[in-house]
């Protein structure tokens, strides 16, 4: 298909690295399933509008964390399948990659987003519904809407959550420019562990640690900054070293032909280096959200302490257990109210 | 400067193309192009956003999403999109007509080769789609384009999904009636890319016959229609019709000789329809199995190129629009202009600049 725009649109971005281009120590072209263009580099992800326009990196990175857990919380009572809520979560970091969270309102970005997301995987849902529950999620154990607070077409301010929804919707595709093409790691890592792993009570473990991770990777910038195939690759390591299961490095053979069986992370010709990156960046997350329950648990500075209301339903897809990564922690998707959020 | 003109302010209408049940097609000229380019002309079909209710229009955002994914000479390739006011408009490439117009034509007299070109461009069009998993559920001649290039373009995505699980219950009101399959007019819910086989095979027909070959005037009337050109389907042919939930016995008709019918086909190309009009979806033959028939593989003539394809069609009488860009601009068009104003920009975003979409 021939590109949208003139090739001179390049000119305004040249100087601007692009990822996978420029990584010179594999020979081996670097296999990409999304397109370049929404693809970030460490660089371009510390400059974002809203930084540019002053938001604290900590403050920002919070509202990227929320918002995975606020779409998953939403689309779970809504009852949606996982790839919608993640679509939702791509959608919207790749909105505020190029608008500024001072000038969009996060929550209502979200529940644009998440509502595309719905139409654009054929999973529709009601605008009455999205309205319903991104409101009563979002306002939960706060003061301004008292949890449990149900909003109906008739009450007051629905109106104006549902246009303010609606011309969401609209900038989100303006944004993006209607690309709706998102690509997801859930199919690669099932490829992934179907082509490692035999099928046993092992492949399931590792199978469902592995989707674990890339559930919580949506609370990082990851998914603007790598691969889908990236990302699938690394939740596949890990799951697999949480489970002590050695993956093949590239020096194995099978018996019977003798065929070399690929490395890991050759299976889609991911370049080593950067998978590596996705791992530390999903270690650093764990463990920054480890730190801020911990502070949280000490009931210390202005943190207001918020119980969570469902904390078994909520974390049912979160059970594996690593040892430096304290995925099942206390509360530590609600260090801050949501008030704050909003 | 010119070149980041963007949306309705890149585009500069020309005329009206056509119309739709929630669109209308027309011709308009890019104003982005660099000195000493020829004009580039496309075609931008708006769709009406529809009630405010359910915000941004479903079926636009499926064709365009779709179509972002589907990159073949023989689909409508799509350029861009950008939103208006109260609707969402696609910049498709432009086509000189559409096949349900070559075939009122009467004044065009298609040769088996050019037949059998317009068949195998249609079925690699729609192999691409079966291939990506996506179903068109609407294929008729006025849904099939002819490109600039002499391609037919299959076209019109509104009705088109994805079909990932066998599982999934999808609806059977879907394709225009003649073209519709036995299996959706029984209201089957589950079912897979052979509805565009059996909407091809009638195209093929109506393009031997030049007239819709199954005009049935209402679903029930479709079927005898059906039952009587194909005869009715036996138990042993397809076992689990009558279970189907729209189930209506007809009168036990044998299937006639169809020589008799198309006597213009050659024996390979009558084979090859047969195979798509199986009345039973699973015995239908699939558009990769099509393509390898021997009909496109052996049989001669072999199908005549494009451009040869183009210049007949181009001969015809209905093809008023012979490609000429210079017409005067449509004034009623020029309306809709928003002026959006748009948040400033962050140097990030300025430095980026306008992304394109991400076609694979
Ligand atoms: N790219 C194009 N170039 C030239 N003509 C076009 C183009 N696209 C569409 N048309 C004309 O406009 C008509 C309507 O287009 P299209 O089928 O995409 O719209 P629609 O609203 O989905 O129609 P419907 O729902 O009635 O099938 C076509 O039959 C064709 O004649
Ligand atoms: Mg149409």
């Amino acid at each position: 298909m021939s590109r949208p725009h003139s090739s001179s649109h390049d000119d305004s971005r040249r100087g601007i690295k692009r990822p996978n281009q420029h990584i010179g120590d594999s020979s081996a072209p670097v296999e990409t399933s999304e397109h370049n263009s929404w693809l970030f580099t460490e660089e371009e992800i510390t400059e974002t509008p809203s930084r540019v326009q002053g938001l604290p990196e900590h403050a920002e990175l919070k509202v990227v964390a929320k918002t995975a857990q606020f779409i998953q919380e939403c689309g779970g009572e809504l009852q949606v399948p996982q790839l919608t809520k993640s679509v939702a979560v791509k959608f919207f970091q790749r909105f505020f990659m190029l608008e500024s969270m001072l000038n969009h309102p996060p929550p209502l970005v979200a529940a644009a987003c998440l509502f595309l997301s719905c139409k654009v995987q054929e999973t529709h849902k009601r605008l009455k519904d999205i309205i319903y529950w991104t409101v009563k999620v979002r306002t939960r154990n706060t003061k301004d809407f008292p949890d449990g607070m149900d909003l109906f077409e008739n009450s007051p301010g629905y109106y104006e959550e549902k246009n303010n929804i609606l011309d969401k919707e609209r900038e989100v595709l303006r944004v993006l420019n209607f690309d709706l093409t998102v690509d997801h790691p859930y199919k690669h890592l099932w490829a992934l562990t179907k082509s490692y792993l035999g099928s046993d009570q092992v492949q399931r473990s590792i199978t469902q640690a592995g989707w674990n991770f890339l559930n919580d990777s949506f609370r990082t910038y990851l998914h603007v900054r790598y691969d889908a195939k990236e990302v699938a690759t690394a939740a596949f390591f890990m799951s697999a070293k949480l489970h002590n299961h050695k993956l093949p490095d590239g020096t194995t053979r099978e018996r019977s032909t003798g065929k070399r069986i690929l490395a890991w992370h050759e299976f889609f010709k991911t370049n080593l280096h950067r998978v590596e990156e996705v791992c530390k960046i999903l270690l650093d997350m764990y463990e920054l959200e480890d730190k801020a329950s911990s502070v949280f648990k000490k009931g210390a500075g202005v943190i207001e302490s918020v119980p969570p209301k469902h904390p078994a339903k909520r974390r049912k897809t979160e059970n594996v257990k690593l040892e430096s990564t304290p995925i099942d922690n206390e509360p530590r998707t609600r260090v801050e109210p949501y008030t704050a959020y909003r | 400067m010119v070149a980041s003109l963007i949306g309705e302010h890149r585009y500069e209408k020309v005329k009206a193309l056509g119309e739709g049940t929630v669109s209308v097609v027309s011709k308009a000229r890019d104003r982005s192009k660099k000195k000493g380019d020829k004009d580039r002309i496309v075609a931008i079909k708006k769709i009406r956003m529809g009630h405010r209710k359910d915000g941004v229009n479903i079926t636009a955002l499926r064709e365009i999403k779709l179509l972002q994914e589907l990159s073949h000479p023989n689909v409508i390739g799509l350029l861009d999109v950008y939103a208006g006011k109260n609707n969402v408009n696609m910049v498709i490439e432009y086509c000189v007509t559409d096949l349900e117009e070559v075939i009122r034509d009467r004044t065009i007299f298609l040769t088996p080769a050019e037949i059998k070109c317009c068949m195998k461009m249609i079925l690699e069009g729609i192999n691409i789609c079966h291939k990506k998993w996506v179903l068109h559920r609407d294929l008729k001649p006025s849904n099939i384009l002819v490109g600039a290039d002499g391609n037919l373009k299959i076209a019109d995505f509104g009705l088109a999904r994805l079909h990932a699980s066998p599982k999934a219950r999808l609806t059977h009101q879907v394709i225009t009636r003649w073209y519709r399959p036995p299996e959706l007019l029984y209201a089957a819910r589950s079912y897979g890319p052979s509805v565009d086989m059996w909407s091809i095979g009638c195209i093929f027909a109506e393009l031997i016959l030049r007239i819709p070959y199954l005009p049935g005037d209402s679903d029930i009337d479709q079927l005898s229609k059906i039952f009587q050109a194909r005869g009715t389907p036996t138990k042993e042919d397809w076992p689990d019709h009558d279970s189907l939930p729209a189930f209506v016995q007809f009168k036990e008709t044998p299937p006639p000789d169809q020589r008799q019918f198309f006597l213009a086909a050659s024996p390979e190309g009558l084979d090859l329809m047969n195979k798509m009009l199986h009345l039973n979806p699973q015995k239908r033959i699939s558009a990769e199995e099509a393509l390898q028939h021997p009909y496109f593989v052996t049989e001669q003539p072999t199908p005549c190129d494009a451009e040869a394809l183009l210049e007949k069609i181009r001969s015809g009488s209905t093809v008023k629009d012979k490609g000429s860009p210079d017409e005067e601009p449509d004034e009623s068009e020029a309306d809709d202009n928003n002026n959006e104003s748009q948040n400033a920009p962050s140097a990030l975003a300025k430095a980026i600049g306008q992304r394109k979409l991400s076609f694979s």
